[in-house]
């Protein structure tokens, strides 16, 4: 009878916190949806269906997966951003990684009738549909990063991988190794494009230099802990390399980690990208002397935001369709500096 | 010390004294009244069959169940046990025939599990050997507390679960038949061991089904019969007579009365016939008796019985015929119907028109999760189905059959079988069975946990389905049900045929003596004589 | 069945006679009734009723819920629009149809971990069939589905035969699964596009995509069909009662003489083709194939399987419940977007939920115990 009871009490609780959860979700509802207000019609010719300097606007981001520390980034600098922009209500969905629950997200934006979309799709072709619909039913698209198929989109604000790669390769076949020597490449996750991009570019910058050979490339599906054990191997298979390239700077701290164990560290240089400004990030790495340099992927949070200003805010008729954000490399010499620039 | 005092005086106040327990299960009154005494120093041999309420009242002595009427006493002082951790510290010690041992552990670990010896710092900081010098020495056991449980003789493990209850300074020990997996080597060392504990003056309840061991090791007997103390008898009361006291007089209203064959004239025909059949496992298990060199012969018309004290080898032969053994190899001769069957594959046995209710309704007998319907027709689907979809008029008309046949008592056929008395389980459990039309239907331990009146239900049921021809070999532990029902008794000791004796009162000495041969271990019965 | 030919017949019963059944079937009654029963159908108690469509219960209360706290447009719901909830019945197909196949597995007392990498798999094979050697819709549909119940198939018979635990098995099997999608999209995305062309789709096959009347759409009508299949096969036929019997009781049903094995492996093999339906639906629909999609599905599906009061330990569960707590899942996590709750506040009502679920069915099956 005692047990009886007390699994009565355990459940009653358990639903007690559903029911606070779906209250406290709700109350945050009641304040927070339906605020587009205010706003005109847009003149002819304006992208936005409604905008105008007094209206409120509401934002749907959709993002491709929180769970990255690049993506967790660009949420917070868009946060961040977004409070230059009293009229702007930022929301943000997480795509966790599955085109599929992305598309759900963009559909429920769509229901809600966002003002404006903004979106980093997880992959281009599964969400080309369902962002043509948003941008056919006169909701402006912001692609972030990632684009989709076709040009049924807004604008595009983005780094570009393939340019960012090159610039490594580039660095390593003029500045690093220009007697020449064996280079390392650690990839991404194989197929997803940034991956691809980004070692294509890196092969076409240290083909610059006929002296470097590229002697071994592996993924390590973008993971520190797989970059370890996959470097640790290429650098018993090939003690003779002396530079690796890593698609990004979690790959690049797991091969300083593997360097570290063989006790190599300083005779191999290694290159990231990235460049997150956080405490983990390369950045830091760079300053503190585990990376040799990295490459910044820029978030674009504030040159998309400042688009949807002027679509929204100003009724622009068009905007810029691409902008892409420079990238920047990151060496011992210049990571203080661009350090000190972050807003905090 | 108590122990002196209680040791010289037996009319000072019992260690234990019940008085008018009463317990009932849903309406069903398993204990009506009955009163029961231990002394200090004294091993009290509770006798009864199946149902009869010895594991009810050894529950309710142990703390197990607390839903009782009636009053209890310890040392004089009334008590009311709300758990078996509460009957433990109160120093009474159930020992069940499950042992509760973790076979991956030591023995001195088993000992003093959830008990261990801790420092402060909540780490180990004794070996708990030195505390379990004691409590193994009380029962002299012959192994290392540092083997591992697993390893062990099951005799050995016996020991260790009974050296297990003392650790607690247990002042009554209760064992559920301790003796019923032993050989009779390891049951004199048992028997050593509790005169041993006697003397140090602890009270022991001793339930056994082994009628010949009561003059050997009990100063009384308590008989129970249908929830109630029907005799308070001396040790050396004859096998007989105890035998007579366990049946009782319903013996008459309890059995159907038997096939008379100055009536049917000539026996029925042959329905299963073992020549020289024995069954061999793949891979031997300790607790599995293989058959051997079994002689059967069961007619249509007829019910024999399968006689035999634990791991004797009776269901063990079921299982090899039905085939529901583990993988094996089966040899000499099986005919069923006149033709040879080839044994092992359940699917095989059932298309030759062999139904099997397994002993253990619980392990083999049903799905507790499913309804009463569908556990009926589960082994009859084929007959109802079209195309694979299952009939629904088909199927409800035979549940509604089976009901009717069984007398099953149930709220709905699509209710859950636990719902129902462990004798409409088995009920449906056997309808299972006959729904196949069964030419030869092999019983193991039919009644088992059954409530008397299903008791006489599925005796007469039984008796009914041979006047139409069926064959019946049943297995039982309970000599008195196997002499009330059958028409032939065969005795099995280590998977062999020991003696083949009509069904009857009078062939219960012959049967007792068989039994109460000293008995070799199975495994050196194997070898050559 | 053979019957032994010299059972005497008796008189056919006067009362609950298996009149209509084949006489053979089974023994017909011999003499008196013991005791006259009558074999009738009395409701369920309340609380079986409770536990046996909670999910069904639960999914109206969101429903209601997510009428009440929908945002609302023009004084209507948002969260009632036809297209928002045929959205939601989309969202959910995919991990639905999977979590169909996986309640038979689960009720035979097994669980599938390779679902999710299964659907991978079949969502590159059908595209590189497509794609690279030029099939037909139907016949690369097809091809598919039968790959993926011959790789449950296998899957249960290598557990099944070699006697190793369903989860070690089906645990590799997602990973052969995941390799081998690997292995052949070449580590690349497969982008479907359509037409004549070399390199191109049959356009038979963009109709996955569809919307049928412009409103459901075709992978949620699907879903919705292979629900309700399922549900007839686990209800009404003798294979869906052989699935509780060996979830229920494995050696029960052995000495029944059913083939414990045979229905084991068989629902692997139906999990299998369920995964690669879904996994068709999921290239169908987005147009793409990558090998890594439907990571983590399996969890979800189990999710779905376990709020729809299916029992991990075997024996019992229903379709329905399952589709209802997919739906739950789908429903939930919507009206939660609707209002702009925090995506990690999300993921803490979906683990309350399964709790509860749970934890409901444990407080019924103990109180009908005791």
């Amino acid at each position: 009878m005692t047990t009886h009871s007390r699994r009565h009490r355990v459940l009653g609780g358990l639903s007690l916190a559903g029911t606070l959860i779906l209250a406290a979700a709700c109350s945050s509802a009641a304040s927070g949806t339906g605020t587009s207000s205010g706003g005109s019609v847009a003149p002819a010719g304006a992208l936005a269906k409604r905008c105008g300097p007094s209206g409120s606007y509401t934002i749907g981001f959709a993002q491709a997966n929180n769970a990255e520390p690049y993506r967790q980034r660009v949420d917070a600098d868009l946060q961040a951003a977004v409070k230059k922009y009293p009229n702007f209500k930022l929301v943000i969905a997480d795509g966790q990684g599955d085109s599929n629950k992305q598309v759900t997200d963009v559909e429920n934006f769509l229901t809600q009738q966002v003002d404006l979309l903004m979106i980093s799709p997880f992959e281009a072709q599964p969400l080309t549909p369902v962002v043509s619909k948003v941008f056919q039913s006169r909701i402006p698209v912001i692609e972030l990063d990632r684009q989709t198929e076709g040009d049924q989109y807004t604008a595009f604000v983005g780094g570009d991988n393939q340019n960012i790669g090159k610039q490594a390769g580039t660095y390593v076949a003029t500045r690093l190794l220009s007697g020449g020597g064996e280079v390392a490449i650690l990839e991404g996750l194989p197929s997803t494009t940034p991956a691809i991009q980004r070692t294509e570019g890196f092969k076409q910058g240290v083909a610059a230099n006929a002296k470097i050979k590229v002697v071994a490339v592996q993924p390590a599906d973008w993971l520190p802990d797989k970059a370890q054990t996959v470097f640790d191997a290429m650098l018993r298979a090939n003690p003779n390399i002396k530079v690796v390239y890593a698609n990004n700077d979690l790959m690049a701290n797991g091969a300083y980690l593997a360097l570290k164990g063989q006790n190599k560290i300083g005779q191999v240089a290694v290159i990231g990208t990235d460049g997150l400004p956080d405490p983990a990030g390369g950045i830091h790495a760079v300053l503190n002397g585990q990376l040799t340099a990295t490459l910044v992927y820029p978030t674009g949070a504030g040159e998309a935001l400042d688009l949807a200003k002027r679509i929204l805010l100003d009724c622009a008729t068009s905007v810029g369709r691409n902008t892409v954000v420079p990238t920047t490399l990151i060496t011992k010499d210049n990571a203080q500096a661009v350090l000190d620039r972050v807003p905090s | 010390m108590r122990e002196d005092r209680e040791l010289d005086d037996g009319s000072g106040p019992p260690l234990l004294r019940a008085r008018g327990i009463r317990v009932s299960f849903g309406g069903v009154e398993a204990l009506r009244g009955v009163d029961f005494e231990l002394r200090s120093g004294q091993i009290h041999a509770l006798l009864g069959g199946n149902g009869a309420g010895k594991s009810t009242l050894m529950n309710v002595i142990g703390g197990v169940i607390t839903r009782y009427r009636g009053r209890f006493e310890l040392d004089g002082r009334c008590v009311r046990f709300g758990s078996p951790r509460d009957a433990q510290r109160a120093g009474v010690s159930t020992v069940y025939q499950e042992l509760d041992l973790v076979p991956g552990l030591t023995v001195a670990d088993n000992l003093v599990l959830a008990r261990e010896p801790v420092g402060r710092a909540g780490l180990f900081v004794r070996s708990p050997d030195a505390l379990v010098a004691r409590p193994l020495e009380r029962v002299a056991a012959p192994c290392s507390p540092r083997a591992v449980v697993g390893g062990l003789r099951l005799g050995e493990r016996q020991l260790v679960a009974i050296a297990k209850a003392l650790y607690d300074e247990a002042k009554i020990l209760i064992l559920d038949e301790p003796t019923a997996a032993l050989t009779s080597q390891e049951v004199q060392v048992l028997f050593e061991a509790l005169r041993g504990l006697r003397e140090q003056g602890v009270g022991i309840v001793f339930i056994s089904h082994r009628l010949e061991e009561i003059p050997q090791i009990a100063d009384t007997v308590t008989v129970l019969r249908d929830g109630a103390v029907v005799a308070r008898a001396a040790p050396d009361t004859p096998a007989l007579e105890l035998t007579r006291l366990l049946t009782g007089r319903r013996h008459g209203q309890l059995y159907p009365p038997k096939a008379d064959p100055s009536r049917s004239g000539s026996p029925g025909r042959e329905r299963l016939r073992l020549r020289g059949f024995g069954y061999q496992l793949s891979r031997p298990r300790t607790g599995w008796t293989e058959p051997v060199d079994v002689d059967v012969t069961v007619r249509a018309g007829e019910v024999v019985g399968l006689a035999g004290l634990l791991g004797a080898g009776r269901s063990e032969l079921l299982e090899a015929l039905t085939g529901a053994a583990p993988r094996g190899r089966a040899v000499g001769r099986v005919e069923v119907d006149g033709q040879p069957l080839r044994v092992g594959g359940v699917r095989r046995a059932q298309r030759r028109g062999i139904g099997y209710v397994p002993d253990d309704r619980h392990r083999s007998g049903f799905v507790a999760q499913a309804s009463i319907a569908d556990n009926l027709t589960m082994a009859c689907l084929d007959s109802l189905c079209t195309a694979g979809f299952v009939r629904t008029r088909k199927a409800r008309a035979a549940t509604a059959w089976a009901f009717q046949e069984l007398g099953i008592v149930a709220a709905s056929p699509e209710a859950g079988i636990l719902s129902l008395s462990g004798g409409n389980q088995q009920k449906v459990v056997m309808g299972r069975a006959l729904l196949r039309n069964p030419g030869l239907l092999l019983l193991d331990e039919p009644t088992r946990g059954v409530d008397v009146g299903a008791k006489a239900d599925i005796y007469r049921l039984i008796r009914r389905l041979t006047l139409d021809g069926l064959a019946v070999l049943v297995a039982s532990s309970e000599l008195p049900e196997l002499i009330g029902l059958c028409d032939r008794l065969v005795v099995l000791a280590s998977g062999r045929v020991v003696a083949e004796v009509p069904a009857s009162t009078e062939a219960v000495p012959t049967i007792l003596d068989v039994l109460d041969q000293p008995m070799p271990s199975n495994r050196s019965l194997k070898e050559p004589a | 069945m053979s019957i032994p030919s010299d059972v005497p017949v008796g008189a056919p019963p006067t009362t609950g006679a298996p009149e209509g059944i084949d006489g053979e079937a089974f023994a017909p009654s011999r003499g008196r009734p013991i005791r006259s029963v009558a074999a009738r159908r009395s409701p369920p108690g309340l609380v079986t009723m409770l536990v046996r469509f909670q999910s069904l219960l639960a999914l109206v209360l969101v429903f209601v819920g997510g009428i009440v706290f929908s945002p609302r447009r023009d004084g209507q719901p948002l969260f009632l629009t036809t297209e928002n909830l045929a959205n939601i019945v989309r969202s959910v197909s995919e991990t639905g149809i999977i979590a169909v196949g996986m309640t038979f597995v689960i009720i035979a007392g097994g669980i599938d971990l390779s679902v999710g990498a299964v659907l991978g798999l079949a969502g590159v094979a059908t595209a590189t069939l497509l794609v690279d050697h030029g099939w037909d819709g139907v016949p690369a549909v097809v091809a598919v589905v039968l790959a993926g119940g011959l790789f449950g198939l296998a899957q249960g018979a290598v557990s099944a035969r070699l006697r190793i635990q369903a989860f070690i098995v089906t645990l590799a099997g997602l990973q052969v699964a995941r390799g081998l999608a690997r292995i052949a999209s070449g580590d690349k995305f497969i982008n479907i596009s359509y037409g004549d062309g070399p390199h191109q789709a049959s356009p038979s096959f963009a109709h996955l995509g569809d919307r049928i009347f412009g409103v459901l759409p075709v992978s949620a009508l699907v879903f919705l069909l292979v629900g309700a299949a399922a549900s007839v096969l686990l209800n009404t036929t003798r294979f869906g009662r052989h699935v509780f019997a060996v979830g229920g009781n494995e050696r029960a049903a052995r000495l029944s003489g059913i083939s414990v094995q045979r229905v084991r492996i068989a629902t692997f093999g139906l999990c299998g083709m369920l995964a690669a339906t879904s996994g068709i639906l999921h290239s169908g629909q987005l147009n793409f194939a990558n090998p890594n999609d439907g990571t983590g599905y399996e969890l979800t599906a189990i999710a779905a399987v376990v709020i729809g009061g299916t029992s991990l330990f075997g024996g019992e569960g229903s379709v329905i419940g399952t589709l209802a707590g997919a739906l739950l899942l789908g429903a939930l996590n919507n009206v939660l977007q609707l209002n702009n709750v925090n995506a990690n506040l999300q993921l803490i009502a979906t683990g309350l939920i399964i709790v509860a679920a749970a934890a409901l069915q444990t407080l019924v099956r103990s109180g009908s115990e005791t």
